[in-house]
């Protein structure tokens, strides 16, 4: 007993030292956020200082239409991506239907291409429609990962509900669709939960798409810390309390589902 | 209840690839549509026998190499520590999982602050053990572990829950009656954790390498690629034809060809991983 206790005493010295390690990089932009310039660019470097939150302001001032952008652009591609995906996760996790397999393997597929294998593509596509430059032809851009994502996580989500409960609202004389919408769909709340916190998380961070496909007036936020950073390339407070805003709302719902989360990044290969 | 979501992703994915696949054999620069025109296999040769290729190549191949073992050794040897239960170990498993969080384009800024030469915390850190770099992005041979780094710290949460939640599903059991038999520390890892997790290393390995190649944000804003070209990935080799040399026929087939290659090495790994996660069950 005695050694046990010596063993977890020796692991959670490790743990704190690498918890430590990873934490620092996020601890230090959060100490940049709340210094004043003159604090940030001086050595030695200022470990304590008079916090301001002088930073945010600026920043609240200055970044509603990125952020506006941003939940558009997200909450339209996920919405989207559930409007079409989840009846089609469905009938493949119910029904037999006919090169069932193949279907739902070609969504996977489409969700691993690379952005890089895509980009060129969507912006000749977007081009030729006149859309380049808009939230829409973005929001179009991210339902092609979003929507695979939705299909393929939420088959797995549909295929672990018992099938006896939609067979017995078949037979009561609901439609397909009817159990779908009366039966299933609620008792997949969790799962749907979860789809869209993965899609929200690529999504919200998604830069390569953004950055070809939007004009200023549509940039989203991560674009937005990029510019800020070419364009003030002195003004470390601000960069790093718009990145602080950033993350915030990715690392709530990341942590809100962590225990699924691998699950969700290897797309059901793991079951938690 | 299917056609619609097959309908929506392929005329947005298949429709604009095949648009692309038509302008991969025409030499069509950006500012001078009118002057496109058909040339058989050319880019395609061009981008082949081009060291500039060449090296985008090599240099993906060098970030995710290192970026895989980086993040694979130090997320197993975490999600090891992890996995042993003790009061707050939660607190542990919440915490280190954030920086799969952090935004790519917030993660690069993050590090850009802490890599700067003058300024940069990493300098003051490592200056007093003599380790200091005058600019570590602007060195070829740091260049590109100004990147690798982030990455790795970005990603090793990722291994680490997958060996942590391959351990938590391993029957407890297997590895009572190993210690019985003698099996201890090392020779406990070798002979009976390591080939247990096999399987679960096996499928983080594979997403890692799916989740390399969408690196973009990370390396176009720490290094520009450079100095040089040492540090140009991939996607980044791509978006600088496409809107930097505005060379659209070109870049399409570059694309393509990352596309084939993809294809290939994808379904030669996908076949070696399924034939380890077979070797690690029976």
């Amino acid at each position: 007993m005695k050694g046990r206790k010596f063993k977890t005493v020796v692991i959670i010295f490790f743990l704190c030292i690498i918890t430590a390690l990873f934490m620092f990089p996020i601890y230090w932009f959060i100490t940049t956020s709340l210094k004043q310039t003159k604090d940030i660019w001086v050595m030695p470097i200022k470990w304590f200082f008079t916090p301001t939150l002088n930073n945010y302001a600026e920043v609240v001032k200055n970044a509603p239409l990125p952020f506006l952008n941003s939940v558009i652009v997200t909450v339209f591609s996920i919405l989207i991506s559930f409007v079409f995906g989840l009846p089609c996760a469905y009938a493949l996790g119910r029904f037999s239907i006919k090169y069932k397999e193949n279907i739902a393997v070609t969504f996977l597929s489409q969700f691993m291409l690379p952005p890089m294998a895509l980009i060129v593509a969507f912006y000749i596509f977007f081009n030729s429609l006149h859309l380049l430059g808009t939230r829409f032809n973005l929001i179009l851009a991210y339902v092609t990962f979003d929507l695979p994502l939705v299909v393929w996580l939420m088959k797995d989500y549909f295929e672990g509900i018992p099938k006896e409960i939609d067979e017995a609202a078949l037979v009561d004389g609901c439609s397909p669709f009817g159990s779908f919408f009366r039966v299933s769909l609620p008792l997949a709340k969790p799962g749907v939960m979860v789809a869209g916190i993965m899609c929200f998380i690529f999504t919200w961070n998604e830069y390569l798409y953004a950055i070809i496909l939007t004009k200023r007036n549509t940039q989203t936020l991560p674009l937005l810390l990029g510019l800020f950073y070419r364009q003030y390339e002195v003004a470390w407070g601000s960069i790093a309390a718009l990145g602080i805003i950033t993350i915030l709302p990715v690392v709530f719902f990341g942590i809100l589902i962590q225990r699924r989360l691998v699950r969700g990044l290897t797309l059901g290969a793991l079951k938690e | 209840m299917i056609a619609p979501a097959i309908l929506v992703q392929f005329t947005l994915v298949l429709y604009p690839l095949v648009i692309a696949l038509i302008s991969s054999f025409q030499s069509w620069y950006m500012p001078h549509p009118e002057q496109r025109h058909f040339v058989g296999f050319q880019n395609y040769i061009r981008l082949i026998t081009s060291p500039e290729v060449a090296n985008a190549a090599w240099v993906t191949l060098k970030f995710m190499v290192f970026s895989v073992i980086g993040t694979t050794l130090l997320g197993l040897v975490i999600g090891l520590l992890l996995a042993s239960e003790f009061r707050g170990v939660s607190v542990f498993r919440s915490l280190l999982i954030i920086p799969m969080m952090v935004t790519p384009a917030v993660s690069a800024l993050l590090w850009i602050q802490m890599w700067h030469g003058s300024y940069g915390v990493i300098n003051a850190i490592l200056g007093p053990l003599g380790l200091a770099v005058e600019d570590w992005k602007s060195f070829p041979t740091t260049a590109l572990w100004t990147i690798i780094i982030p990455d790795v710290w970005q990603w090793t949460p990722f291994v680490m829950l997958v060996v942590l939640g391959g351990m938590q599903s391993l029957p407890v059991d297997v590895f009572e009656a190993a210690r019985v038999d003698g099996a201890y520390g090392w020779k406990m890892f070798r002979r009976i954790t390591f080939p247990l997790l096999l399987p679960f290393l096996s499928t983080a390995v594979l997403f890692k390498l799916v989740y390399t190649l969408r690196v973009y944000a990370l390396a176009w804003l720490i290094t520009r690629g450079g100095p040089g070209t040492s540090t140009e990935i991939m996607s980044i080799k791509i978006t600088i034809t496409a809107f930097r040399e505005l060379q659209i026929g070109k870049a399409s087939a570059l694309s393509f060809l990352v596309l084939i290659v993809l294809i290939i090495v994808g379904t030669l790994l996908y076949r070696l991983f399924n034939k380890i996660r077979e070797l690690g069950y029976s």
